[in-house]
């Protein structure tokens, strides 16, 4: 009687023996056709008097047969070849065919047939070869396969897969050859992360190694020296990962090392890109980045959370570093070589000192990591400069991580929506420092307000509304310095949030809001007066255009024209309306609401005639325009000159 | 965990264990079913022996096929059917179907069927072929096309010489490349030198014949050991009397044709080529 558990084993046999036999069976049909014999023939070779013998005795033969008879063989070709003789190389072509028409017996001789010949003389040097059996004959013709382009070949091959499926069959039936229930866990990963994909697939033993890389700490360790000069910086790392597994916390934190998640990411994306943009000879640069980071790292993974953390964040370190290197490389490698070391060091530390790091993705790791190491490079003394009672690194962390851990916005925008924001925010400061150098908090005093404003929209609206703000606020500030000295944040954000009000109460649409904050920070870019002004002449051209529009019983100013209007009677204010808004903010939005209620009333009779719904918002901003200037003095549909402004201005449109 | 045995496995297995007991008889039969399913390697093996006995039989004229046939076209065409009929089957196998268009590409060409040739060897992707055989075949695939067709014609066009002037340039180039695989390369030498050699017979004018053939000479003399040309230039054989051929014999045996067509070129339009390898010179003059 066979038990459950031969009958296991037996199944697990008869799986790996058809596997074996089926992948065997593949492999040696590839082998044959690959290295199989392979009889190469030589063509026959047409035999004919040489080009030069045929010149020659055409010249003969014409010298005595000058003219032309009613038989002569060359007819037409006469003339030509005639010609043809005359020049120092004739016509290859011309002189075989007036040859073959005059001697065409000379070019009957039988083809020279260089295998028939080979044959011949293989019968007079090896008599005891016996030329009738085909299989005889073949090998004389056969010509080898040759060199392999592969590294492997079909032995290695053979023997792989053999290993591939006794390490499946192994993975399958740990628990028969392994007792301790740790080590059998253990056991059974490794070969069954092993026997993944057909080793004798591979093609060469590149492609063992990365196999060997992903499936056993200690395979990539040893195999490092093997790798070559084409991966000097995968050498680099692997031998920092080896030194430290040697001189520091040992086989556990190398191994959590090598485990976490951005390994893989760190060898296909950072170092390949570093292989490509950097030269070779900066792979000790990287070195010594890479063993700082781990050596300094390894105390502080004693914490179990941030050595869970680290685990898989130090490749972020790295490739935020090589970002850096890889914009800045001249300068920063040949006289600030310690630079991006002493920064991953300082970031690790003020990690490690920051409870809440972990909530910080990845992207916005490297981002940060490539901002901070261009912030320190172009201002050294950031690195031991305090700000308040913090170091500026750790103070550029925590303005990042009290904007990503506000509870407050969490129904609103989940973590991944606040991530990707911040993240886009963290890439546009990686590409420009210099923001952080004044004010490493930026981006509490920027995004987390934006990100509050927006906090009881619905996820979609909030995001979009939040991104436009936060990335066209920082944007704006680094086309236009000295910005962030006046109240450009402070009004982009309130106006942020007047837009966030009427989305939510569904005044304009969510898809519009965007475009509305992207008008107000043109705005204020193009008329940096109105930015001395005390209240927020934006939020008020804003509040005077919805309260015409709802009052508008038509509904002639609704999404995009809506936007439009916004657009044209900001503009038109900001340009002639300041004067006004410096008296009195509140009157200005009063009279402004009045002036566009006034104009769409006068719309009314005009639409369909000599305007168009898409030409009203010119019409409304030029009237505020001509109202600032002073052309319109009574606010009245009814007015001579307010009639006479308005028809003057449908009939330019 | 042996419910998903299949019924007639089952019988089988019945009778294993009346016959072996229980676990040699479950031993047996996971061999047993190693055994079933390998057909590929058989298939190929077959593809190979019946492809080479056809390129022969193109060669040479009909030779008893595997199968008792006998017939040019008939082996080619059986030849080259088994050859798509494995590959329709076996698609996805890139590293088996690329050089099996490779073999059929040849066997083509050495049946004359160019058109068909030519379509065999673009169908082999170069990135699938490993060997420096197949991968030099391949890369020179457009000179074995001209050449099969050009070299059984007594008078060549302008378009003739221009490939023959490519060939020479681009097989050349091929011998450094071949220097770890000496069969290809010498079979790829064997080639240029017969293109030479034929370029300089079909050119009228002395001079530029002349530097052909020198130049055809000097390159195939490459291929060869000065030993061995000691023995070309003496006509002897190592002494032996074995049953197959190695490669330098191969080599020098296979010169002797070429040196006798060059010998003729040179003699009957009076060229006095002298290459400079002494004994080439000695025996084309």
């Amino acid at each position: 009687m066979i038990t459950s558990a031969t009958a296991t084993v037996v199944i697990s046999l008869a799986k790996g023996a058809i596997k074996l036999g089926q992948r065997l069976d593949v492999l040696l049909a590839e082998k044959t056709a690959v290295e199989g014999a392979f009889v190469l023939p030589m063509p026959a070779i047409a035999d004919a008097p040489s080009g030069v013998l045929q010149v020659r005795e055409l010249r003969a033969y014409l010298a005595a047969n000058a003219t032309a008879t009613p038989r002569d063989p060359l007819g037409d070709l006469r003339v030509r070849l005639v010609r043809t003789l005359k020049e120092t190389e004739p016509d290859a072509e011309l002189v075989g065919l007036c040859f073959q028409c005059v001697f065409p017996q000379r070019m009957k001789a039988p083809a020279i047939e260089p295998d028939s010949l080979y044959i011949a003389e293989l019968r007079k040097v090896l008599p005891a070869l016996d030329i009738s059996d085909n299989d005889a004959l073949a090998a004389a013709f056969h010509v080898a396969a040759g060199r392999d382009s592969r590294g492997l070949n079909y032995g290695m091959r053979v023997g792989l897969l053999v290993a591939d499926v006794v390490a499946e069959f192994g993975a399958e039936n740990t628990a028969l050859f392994v007792r301790d229930p740790q080590l059998r866990h253990a056991a059974q990963c490794v070969l069954e992360r092993f026997a993944e994909p057909d080793l004798e697939t591979f093609p060469a033993w590149g492609g063992l190694l990365r196999h060997a890389l992903s499936s056993t700490l200690n395979g990539v360790l040893d195999a490092r020296s093997e790798l070559g000069v084409d991966t000097a910086w995968v050498a680099a790392l692997l031998d920092v990962l080896a030194d430290a597994r040697a001189d520091t916390a040992g086989d556990e934190f190398i191994t959590g090392l090598f485990q976490g998640r951005g390994f893989s990411r760190l060898l296909s994306e950072g170092l390949a890109r570093a292989a490509a943009e950097l030269g070779a000879d900066q792979t000790n640069a990287f070195k010594q980045i890479a063993a700082a980071v781990i050596k300094t790292a390894a105390p502080f993974t004693r914490d179990q959370s941030f050595g869970a953390f680290f685990n898989d964040h130090w490749t972020d370190l790295l490739r935020g570093g090589l970002l850096a290197l890889e914009k800045q490389a001249p300068a920063l490698l040949k006289d600030k070589p310690e630079l991006v070391r002493d920064v991953s060091i300082a970031m690790v530390q003020a990690l490690a000192a920051t409870p809440q790091a972990r909530l910080l993705s990845s992207q916005t790791l490297v981002h940060l990591t490539d901002a901070a190491v261009g912030a320190v490079a172009a201002k050294p003394a950031l690195l031991t400069q305090v700000a308040g009672d913090k170091p500026w690194l750790e103070v550029l962390l925590g303005s990042v991580i009290s904007t990503v851990s506000r509870d407050g916005i969490r129904h609103a925008l989940d973590g991944n929506g606040i991530a990707a924001i911040v993240d886009d925010v963290a890439g546009l400061l990686a590409a420009h420092p210099e923001l952080l150098i004044k004010n490493p908090e930026l981006i509490r005093e920027v995004v987390a307000p934006v990100l509050t404003t927006v906090q009881n929209l619905r996820s979609l609206d909030a995001r979009h509304l939040a991104q436009a703000a936060a990335m066209g606020a920082l944007t704006a500030m680094v086309a236009r310095q000295g910005l962030s000295d006046t109240r450009f944040a402070p009004l982009t954000i309130e106006f942020t949030g007047r837009v966030a009000e009427l989305v939510q109460s569904q005044t304009i649409r969510g898809v519009d809001a965007p475009e509305l904050i992207d008008i107000a920070i043109a705005t204020l870019l193009n008329n940096p007066r109105v930015l001395e002004l005390h209240g927020n002449l934006a939020t008020g051209v804003l509040v005077a255009v919805q309260t015409a529009a709802a009052a508008d019983a038509r509904g002639l100013l609704s999404g995009p024209v809506l936007v439009a209007t916004v657009q044209e009677v900001l503009a038109a204010t900001a340009r002639y309306g300041r004067i006004k808004a410096e008296a009195s903010l509140t009157k200005l939005t009063t009279e402004l609401t009045q002036v566009i209620r006034s104009s769409l009333s006068s719309a009314t009779d005009q639409l369909g005639r000599s305007l168009a719904l898409p030409g009203l918002p010119r019409v409304i901003g030029g009237m505020v325009a001509a109202w600032a200037r002073g052309e319109i003095i009574v606010i009245d549909p009814a007015d001579r000159l307010f009639r006479a402004a308005f028809e003057r201005l449908a009939a330019a449109t | 965990m042996i419910y998903f045995v299949p019924m007639s496995h089952r019988s089988l297995l019945s009778r294993f264990r009346q016959t072996y007991g229980d676990l040699t008889s479950a031993l047996l039969f996971a061999v047993a079913l190693a055994c079933t399913g390998c057909v590929t390697a058989p298939e190929v093996a077959k593809i190979v022996a019946q492809s080479n006995a056809a390129m022969l039989a193109g060669q040479l004229g009909a030779l008893p096929t595997p199968e008792g046939k006998s017939g040019n076209a008939e082996t080619l065409s059986a030849a080259s059917a088994r050859i798509d009929a494995f590959i329709e089957a076996h698609a996805d196998q890139k590293q088996i179907v690329a050089p099996l268009r490779v073999r059929q590409a040849m066997l083509l060409l050495a049946h004359q069927q160019f058109n068909s040739a030519r379509s065999a060897f673009d169908a082999a992707n170069a990135g699938d072929l490993v060997t420096a055989r197949d991968q030099a075949l391949k890369r020179n695939q457009a000179h074995l096309l001209w050449w099969f067709a050009a070299s059984g014609r007594k008078i060549w066009s302008n378009d003739d010489f221009t490939a023959a002037s490519k060939a020479l340039v681009d097989l050349k180039a091929e011998h450094a490349k071949l220097e770890g695989s000496p069969e290809i390369r010498d079979y790829l030498g064997e080639l240029r030198a017969w293109i030479g050699v034929t370029y300089a017979g079909r050119s009228t004018n002395p001079d530029r014949a002349r530097a052909l053939l020198v130049d055809a000479l000097d390159q195939y003399a490459t291929l060869f050991t000065p030993a061995e040309l000691e023995l070309i230039a003496t006509d002897q054989n190592p002494p032996g009397g074995e049953a197959s051929v190695g490669q330098e014999q191969r080599r020098r045996l296979r010169a002797k044709a070429v040196l006798t067509a060059a010998r003729k070129i040179n003699t009957e339009a009076g060229l006095s080529a002298q290459p400079a390898t002494a004994v080439f010179a000695r025996l084309i003059n």
